[in-house]
Protein backbone atom coordinates (compact mmCIF):
# COMPACT_ATOMS: atom_id res chain seq x y z
CA UNK A 1 0.00 0.00 0.00
CA UNK A 2 2.87 2.43 1.70
CA UNK A 3 4.61 1.55 -1.86
CA UNK A 4 1.72 2.25 -4.42
CA UNK A 5 1.38 5.81 -2.38
CA UNK A 6 4.89 6.20 -3.09
CA UNK A 7 4.88 5.63 -7.18
CA UNK A 8 1.41 7.41 -7.20
CA UNK A 9 3.27 10.69 -5.71
CA UNK A 10 6.22 10.00 -8.16
CA UNK A 11 3.56 9.98 -11.05
CA UNK A 12 2.07 13.53 -9.94
CA UNK A 13 5.32 14.43 -9.74
CA UNK A 14 6.50 13.69 -13.17
CA UNK A 15 2.79 14.53 -14.51
CA UNK A 16 3.77 17.99 -12.53
CA UNK A 17 6.74 18.59 -14.14
CA UNK A 18 5.68 17.26 -17.88
CA UNK A 19 2.60 19.31 -18.04
CA UNK A 20 4.68 22.53 -16.69
CA UNK A 21 7.46 21.77 -19.59
CA UNK A 22 4.83 21.49 -21.97
CA UNK A 23 2.26 24.52 -21.52
CA UNK A 24 6.33 26.28 -20.80
CA UNK A 25 6.76 25.46 -24.53
CA UNK A 26 3.82 25.81 -26.33
CA UNK A 27 3.21 29.09 -24.65
CA UNK A 28 6.49 30.56 -23.51
CA UNK A 29 7.15 33.54 -21.93
CA UNK A 30 3.96 35.14 -22.94
CA UNK A 31 5.60 39.22 -22.35
CA UNK A 32 8.16 39.88 -24.92
CA UNK A 33 10.25 43.54 -25.31
CA UNK A 34 8.87 45.13 -28.44
CA UNK A 35 10.36 49.11 -29.34
CA UNK A 36 11.09 51.70 -27.45
CA UNK A 37 10.19 55.38 -27.82
CA UNK A 38 12.40 58.15 -27.38
CA UNK A 39 11.01 61.14 -25.54
CA UNK A 40 12.85 64.87 -25.28
CA UNK A 41 11.85 67.17 -22.94
CA UNK A 42 12.99 70.86 -23.60
CA UNK A 43 12.25 73.32 -20.79
CA UNK A 44 12.68 76.88 -21.25
CA UNK A 45 13.92 79.36 -18.99
CA UNK A 46 10.97 80.62 -17.44
CA UNK A 47 9.87 83.81 -15.47
CA UNK A 48 6.72 85.76 -14.88
CA UNK A 49 5.99 88.95 -13.35
CA UNK A 50 3.11 90.18 -12.39
CA UNK A 51 1.76 93.57 -10.56
CA UNK A 52 -1.04 94.36 -8.39
CA UNK A 53 -1.46 97.61 -10.66
CA UNK A 54 -1.00 99.05 -13.81
CA UNK A 55 -1.02 102.46 -12.59
CA UNK A 56 -0.48 104.51 -9.81
CA UNK A 57 -1.54 108.46 -8.89
CA UNK A 58 0.50 110.97 -7.21
CA UNK A 59 -2.43 113.80 -6.38
CA UNK A 60 -0.28 116.43 -6.00
CA UNK A 61 -2.95 119.03 -4.56
CA UNK A 62 -0.90 121.03 -2.10
CA UNK A 63 2.28 123.07 -1.49
CA UNK A 64 5.52 121.14 -3.13
CA UNK A 65 6.66 118.53 -0.91
CA UNK A 66 6.69 114.59 -0.60
CA UNK A 67 3.64 112.88 -1.95
CA UNK A 68 2.41 109.04 -1.40
CA UNK A 69 1.35 107.21 -4.65
CA UNK A 70 -2.29 106.27 -4.21
CA UNK A 71 -1.46 102.47 -3.43
CA UNK A 72 1.41 100.22 -3.13
CA UNK A 73 2.51 98.24 -5.64
CA UNK A 74 2.87 93.98 -5.13
CA UNK A 75 4.95 92.39 -7.58
CA UNK A 76 5.38 88.70 -7.47
CA UNK A 77 7.60 86.43 -9.80
CA UNK A 78 7.53 82.68 -10.78
CA UNK A 79 10.28 81.54 -12.31
CA UNK A 80 12.10 77.95 -13.11
CA UNK A 81 15.86 79.45 -13.20
CA UNK A 82 18.07 79.02 -10.84
CA UNK A 83 19.33 82.93 -9.80
CA UNK A 84 16.71 85.91 -11.05
CA UNK A 85 16.90 88.97 -10.06
CA UNK A 86 13.83 91.58 -11.13
CA UNK A 87 15.11 95.31 -11.17
CA UNK A 88 12.58 98.37 -12.05
CA UNK A 89 13.59 102.17 -13.48
CA UNK A 90 11.78 104.78 -13.94
CA UNK A 91 11.58 107.21 -17.28
CA UNK A 92 10.96 111.33 -16.63
CA UNK A 93 7.31 112.25 -15.93
CA UNK A 94 6.37 114.52 -18.74
CA UNK A 95 3.69 117.48 -18.81
CA UNK A 96 2.78 120.26 -21.56
CA UNK A 97 6.14 121.29 -22.05
CA UNK A 98 7.21 120.35 -18.67
CA UNK A 99 9.33 117.28 -16.88
CA UNK A 100 9.62 115.78 -13.24
CA UNK A 101 13.52 114.06 -13.87
CA UNK A 102 13.29 110.12 -12.50
CA UNK A 103 15.69 111.29 -9.52
CA UNK A 104 12.81 112.40 -7.62
CA UNK A 105 10.94 109.51 -8.23
CA UNK A 106 11.21 107.62 -5.01
CA UNK A 107 11.28 103.58 -4.00
CA UNK A 108 10.80 101.48 -0.82
CA UNK A 109 11.20 98.05 -0.74
CA UNK A 110 11.32 95.66 2.11
CA UNK A 111 14.93 95.42 2.44
CA UNK A 112 16.39 98.99 0.84
CA UNK A 113 18.56 100.45 3.46
CA UNK A 114 16.53 102.98 6.61
CA UNK A 115 18.82 105.93 5.02
CA UNK A 116 16.84 109.52 4.48
CA UNK A 117 17.82 110.52 0.84
CA UNK A 118 15.17 112.94 0.74
CA UNK A 119 11.86 111.60 0.66
CA UNK A 120 11.71 109.92 3.95
CA UNK A 121 13.56 106.54 5.79
CA UNK A 122 14.07 104.09 3.77
CA UNK A 123 13.23 105.56 0.34
CA UNK A 124 15.02 105.81 -2.03
CA UNK A 125 15.58 108.04 -5.97
CA UNK A 126 14.75 106.45 -9.06
CA UNK A 127 17.90 107.55 -11.19
CA UNK A 128 19.02 104.26 -11.60
CA UNK A 129 17.84 100.72 -12.07
CA UNK A 130 16.71 98.96 -8.69
CA UNK A 131 16.82 95.36 -7.72
CA UNK A 132 13.04 94.79 -6.11
CA UNK A 133 13.54 91.21 -5.57
CA UNK A 134 15.81 88.39 -6.26
CA UNK A 135 15.51 84.43 -5.78
CA UNK A 136 16.12 80.76 -6.80
CA UNK A 137 13.01 78.51 -8.61
CA UNK A 138 10.01 79.36 -7.03
CA UNK A 139 6.44 79.22 -8.25
CA UNK A 140 5.63 82.56 -6.07
CA UNK A 141 7.45 85.20 -4.62
CA UNK A 142 6.04 89.03 -3.69
CA UNK A 143 7.14 92.13 -2.49
CA UNK A 144 5.38 95.04 -1.67
CA UNK A 145 7.16 98.55 -3.44
CA UNK A 146 6.13 102.04 -1.89
CA UNK A 147 6.57 104.94 -4.02
CA UNK A 148 6.90 108.49 -3.88
CA UNK A 149 7.09 112.00 -5.81
CA UNK A 150 9.08 115.31 -4.07
CA UNK A 151 7.79 118.16 -5.93
CA UNK A 152 8.98 121.40 -6.38
CA UNK A 153 7.80 124.99 -7.24
CA UNK A 154 9.29 124.74 -10.32
CA UNK A 155 6.67 121.92 -11.58
CA UNK A 156 4.49 123.28 -13.49
CA UNK A 157 0.92 122.74 -12.74
CA UNK A 158 -0.67 120.05 -14.87
CA UNK A 159 -0.48 116.32 -15.53
CA UNK A 160 2.64 114.36 -15.81
CA UNK A 161 2.90 110.62 -16.93
CA UNK A 162 5.64 108.52 -16.93
CA UNK A 163 6.31 104.56 -16.60
CA UNK A 164 8.44 102.45 -14.51
CA UNK A 165 9.67 99.54 -16.28
CA UNK A 166 10.32 95.68 -14.88
CA UNK A 167 13.10 94.01 -15.84
CA UNK A 168 14.27 90.82 -15.24
CA UNK A 169 17.92 88.42 -14.91
CA UNK A 170 17.90 84.99 -15.03
CA UNK A 171 20.34 82.48 -14.51
CA UNK A 172 19.24 79.35 -16.00
CA UNK B 1 4.39 -2.21 -12.02
CA UNK B 2 2.45 0.97 -11.27
CA UNK B 3 5.60 2.75 -11.39
CA UNK B 4 6.62 1.42 -14.65
CA UNK B 5 2.79 2.26 -15.68
CA UNK B 6 3.37 6.23 -14.22
CA UNK B 7 7.01 6.48 -16.09
CA UNK B 8 5.25 4.71 -19.64
CA UNK B 9 2.01 7.46 -18.80
CA UNK B 10 3.95 10.28 -18.42
CA UNK B 11 6.25 9.98 -21.60
CA UNK B 12 3.31 9.11 -23.38
CA UNK B 13 2.22 12.63 -22.39
CA UNK B 14 5.36 14.48 -22.85
CA UNK B 15 6.22 13.19 -25.89
CA UNK B 16 2.45 12.80 -27.15
CA UNK B 17 2.29 17.16 -26.78
CA UNK B 18 5.96 17.25 -27.94
CA UNK B 19 5.09 16.79 -31.11
CA UNK B 20 2.19 19.29 -31.21
CA UNK B 21 5.17 21.40 -29.90
CA UNK B 22 7.10 21.05 -33.07
CA UNK B 23 4.32 21.38 -35.50
CA UNK B 24 4.16 24.94 -34.85
CA UNK B 25 5.41 27.70 -36.92
CA UNK B 26 6.75 30.57 -34.61
CA UNK B 27 4.58 33.12 -35.28
CA UNK B 28 5.12 36.80 -36.42
CA UNK B 29 4.20 39.91 -34.32
CA UNK B 30 5.57 43.26 -35.02
CA UNK B 31 4.99 46.03 -33.43
CA UNK B 32 5.70 49.61 -35.57
CA UNK B 33 5.51 53.33 -33.66
CA UNK B 34 5.41 56.41 -35.87
CA UNK B 35 6.99 58.66 -34.97
CA UNK B 36 9.59 56.58 -32.97
CA UNK B 37 10.72 59.44 -30.60
CA UNK B 38 8.49 62.84 -29.45
CA UNK B 39 9.43 65.67 -27.75
CA UNK B 40 7.85 68.37 -25.15
CA UNK B 41 8.34 72.16 -25.55
CA UNK B 42 7.92 73.24 -22.73
CA UNK B 43 8.15 77.06 -23.69
CA UNK B 44 5.69 79.16 -21.19
CA UNK B 45 5.15 78.98 -17.14
CA UNK B 46 4.73 75.47 -15.71
CA UNK B 47 1.71 73.24 -16.93
CA UNK B 48 0.82 70.27 -19.16
CA UNK B 49 2.13 70.43 -22.72
CA UNK B 50 1.26 67.81 -25.50
CA UNK B 51 3.71 66.14 -27.68
CA UNK B 52 3.33 65.02 -31.19
CA UNK B 53 0.41 61.68 -31.16
CA UNK B 54 2.41 58.61 -31.87
CA UNK B 55 0.12 55.44 -34.24
CA UNK B 56 1.11 52.11 -33.26
CA UNK B 57 0.90 49.88 -36.06
CA UNK B 58 1.00 45.82 -35.40
CA UNK B 59 1.25 42.66 -37.34
CA UNK B 60 0.16 39.45 -35.72
CA UNK B 61 -0.38 36.05 -36.19
CA UNK B 62 -0.83 35.59 -32.55
CA UNK B 63 -4.90 34.75 -31.72
CA UNK B 64 -4.94 37.26 -29.11
CA UNK B 65 -2.36 39.71 -28.35
CA UNK B 66 -2.13 43.29 -26.40
CA UNK B 67 0.35 46.01 -26.43
CA UNK B 68 1.74 47.49 -23.32
CA UNK B 69 3.97 50.38 -22.55
CA UNK B 70 5.73 51.68 -19.62
CA UNK B 71 8.52 54.26 -18.79
CA UNK B 72 11.48 52.71 -18.48
CA UNK B 73 13.98 55.94 -17.63
CA UNK B 74 12.66 58.90 -15.77
CA UNK B 75 13.25 62.51 -17.67
CA UNK B 76 16.70 63.23 -16.80
CA UNK B 77 18.09 66.53 -17.73
CA UNK B 78 21.34 66.18 -19.76
CA UNK B 79 24.56 65.67 -17.82
CA UNK B 80 22.88 66.62 -14.60
CA UNK B 81 20.49 64.21 -12.15
CA UNK B 82 17.58 66.51 -12.45
CA UNK B 83 14.46 64.17 -13.42
CA UNK B 84 10.91 64.66 -14.04
CA UNK B 85 9.27 61.26 -12.56
CA UNK B 86 7.32 58.96 -14.49
CA UNK B 87 4.33 60.46 -12.38
CA UNK B 88 4.32 63.56 -14.68
CA UNK B 89 4.73 62.01 -17.86
CA UNK B 90 0.57 61.07 -19.40
CA UNK B 91 -0.68 58.73 -21.44
CA UNK B 92 -4.05 58.99 -23.34
CA UNK B 93 -5.30 55.82 -25.01
CA UNK B 94 -8.62 54.54 -25.77
CA UNK B 95 -8.61 52.08 -23.05
CA UNK B 96 -8.75 54.80 -20.25
CA UNK B 97 -11.96 56.35 -18.79
CA UNK B 98 -11.99 59.91 -20.59
CA UNK B 99 -14.05 60.95 -17.44
CA UNK B 100 -11.00 60.44 -15.34
CA UNK B 101 -8.70 63.63 -14.31
CA UNK B 102 -5.04 62.23 -12.84
CA UNK B 103 -3.86 66.27 -12.57
CA UNK B 104 -3.04 66.19 -16.64
CA UNK B 105 -6.79 66.71 -17.57
CA UNK B 106 -9.43 64.40 -18.70
CA UNK B 107 -8.38 60.74 -19.54
CA UNK B 108 -5.11 61.21 -19.25
CA UNK B 109 -3.20 58.64 -16.61
CA UNK B 110 0.37 58.68 -15.73
CA UNK B 111 3.07 56.10 -16.83
CA UNK B 112 4.64 55.25 -13.63
CA UNK B 113 2.99 51.65 -14.49
CA UNK B 114 2.53 49.48 -17.46
CA UNK B 115 -0.92 51.38 -19.76
CA UNK B 116 -2.87 48.88 -22.15
CA UNK B 117 -2.36 50.88 -25.49
CA UNK B 118 -3.77 48.14 -27.59
CA UNK B 119 -4.87 44.40 -28.34
CA UNK B 120 -6.50 42.51 -30.27
CA UNK B 121 -6.26 39.06 -32.65
CA UNK B 122 -5.01 38.09 -36.10
CA UNK B 123 -4.31 40.74 -38.15
CA UNK B 124 -3.23 38.51 -41.18
CA UNK B 125 -0.17 39.97 -43.62
CA UNK B 126 -1.01 43.33 -43.56
CA UNK B 127 -0.21 45.58 -40.52
CA UNK B 128 -3.46 47.76 -39.09
CA UNK B 129 -3.01 50.80 -37.16
CA UNK B 130 -3.70 49.61 -33.30
CA UNK B 131 -3.69 52.49 -31.70
CA UNK B 132 -3.02 56.10 -31.48
CA UNK B 133 -1.52 57.75 -28.61
CA UNK B 134 -1.35 60.99 -26.86
CA UNK B 135 1.38 62.17 -24.41
CA UNK B 136 1.58 65.07 -21.89
CA UNK B 137 4.04 66.16 -19.63
CA UNK B 138 3.62 68.47 -16.48
CA UNK B 139 5.85 71.14 -15.51
CA UNK B 140 6.38 72.56 -12.12
CA UNK B 141 8.45 75.26 -11.59
CA UNK B 142 11.16 73.60 -9.12
CA UNK B 143 12.13 71.65 -13.05
CA UNK B 144 15.07 73.19 -13.81
CA UNK B 145 15.55 74.39 -17.54
CA UNK B 146 17.01 72.48 -19.87
CA UNK B 147 16.85 69.19 -22.43
CA UNK B 148 15.90 66.56 -20.66
CA UNK B 149 15.61 62.68 -22.21
CA UNK B 150 13.91 59.42 -21.42
CA UNK B 151 12.42 56.48 -22.65
CA UNK B 152 9.18 54.65 -23.15
CA UNK B 153 9.21 50.87 -23.76
CA UNK B 154 6.68 48.98 -25.31
CA UNK B 155 6.13 45.13 -24.31
CA UNK B 156 3.12 42.73 -26.20
CA UNK B 157 1.74 40.05 -24.59
CA UNK B 158 0.83 36.73 -26.83
CA UNK B 159 -1.85 33.99 -26.37
CA UNK B 160 -1.32 31.46 -29.50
Amino acid sequence: MKKNIIYLLLFSLTLSTVIFLIHKRVYGDTSHPGPVLQVTAIIEPCINITLSTNAIVFNCKGAPGIYNADQNVVVRVGSNCGNWTVKCSATPLKGDGATIPSERMFIKAPDTPNTDKGAGKGFEPMSAEKVVLKGSPTESKETILEFRLKTTWEDKAGTYTGQINYTYLANP
Amino acid sequence: MVFLASIFISFLIFFGNSYLVYAETDPLMSIILSPDSISFHADSSPGTFDSQPVDVTVRSDYKDWSVHCEAISPLTLSKEKNKIPFERLFINTSYINPAVDKGAGPGYESIDQPRLVAKGSLTGPMAIKASSLKFRLLTKWEDKPGTYVGQIRFTYLTNP
